[in-house]
């Protein structure tokens, strides 16, 4: 097998299973839902407001879950159409036809949906920020994380997203290229 | 588009067939087919040459410029 080959391979395997994860994830994601309604978020709430100066009540929690949870599965979604995009893109590759529309079309679809991608993260920050701050600084205190910096604005994300479109468009060119070396006698 | 390929009407005046066309010239049934049925979209000096000097013509011969072609294909798009 040649090296392009092996490569090639290599990628559909780990997108296949990065694409498999991300369903599995997803279904996760609606088991929690489901789980939601009885979990005791009081008792969890009960036990944060033994910390002074925190007060979050069991409400707050079960906002927070279902914020959280949808802003995911949203997330998942766009990560899932994005590797499931770059999966045909690959097997087109492999299969030596890559300048084709369709991969012009995955390919700006890809650039659109990482930036969802990206606004997203910042809604979901912005959203639990929102619903209660005093979970924030629970989480900074726990983690030690900066949690807000989820809320700066993701230039490198979208300098990717700018590159992709770019890409896009060479894709575009290309199959207009190769379609017209086809028409060539 | 307004070129008109006329390798048919020149096959004709040689009694010859695109086959036989094809085969001096070394360039695939089907490629010369695309041109002849004028799907072609370009044409490489090369195929020019090789068709002009089988064919004993001058690429004026083979080609021409119809702008009414160029109307009715688009009125068909």
């Amino acid at each position: 097998m040649p090296n392009e080959q092996k490569l090639f391979a290599v990628t559909r395997w780990a997108l296949q299973l990065a694409v498999i994860s991300s369903a599995v994830l997803m279904a996760g994601i609606v088991c929690g839902a489901a789980y939601l309604p009885f979990f005791d978020s009081a008792d969890v709430a009960e036990s944060l407001a033994r910390d002074p100066g925190i007060a979050i009540t069991g409400a707050d929690i079960t906002r927070l879950g279902l914020v959280a949870l949808s802003g995911f599965m949203a997330m998942l979604i766009c990560v899932f159409l994005i590797l499931r995009a770059v999966l045909r893109v690959v097997i087109s590759a492999s299969l030596g036809d890559p300048f084709v529309a369709k991969n012009a079309d995955d390919i700006v679809r890809i650039a659109w949906l990482l930036l969802g991608v990206s606004v997203w993260k910042m809604l979901i920050a912005l959203g639990i920020y929102a619903v209660s701050p005093d979970s924030v600084r629970v989480y900074m205190r726990t983690t030690h994380e900066h949690f807000l910096g989820d809320l700066d604005f993701p230039f490198a994300g979208l300098f990717g997203v700018l590159l992709i479109f770019v890409l896009a468009r060479i894709f575009r060119r290309g199959t207009e290229m190769r379609a017209e070396l086809e028409a060539t006698v | 588009m307004a070129i008109v390929v006329k390798l048919d009407d020149l096959l004709y005046a040689r009694r010859m067939t695109l086959t036989d066309l094809a085969d001096r010239v070394g360039i695939t049934l089907a490629n010369l087919s695309v041109l002849k049925t004028g799907k072609a979209r370009a044409i490489r000096f090369s195929t020019l040459e090789s068709i002009c000097r089988e064919l004993g013509c001058q690429p004026g011969d083979l080609l021409a410029f119809d702008p009414a072609v160029s109307d009715a294909a688009d009125a068909a798009e």
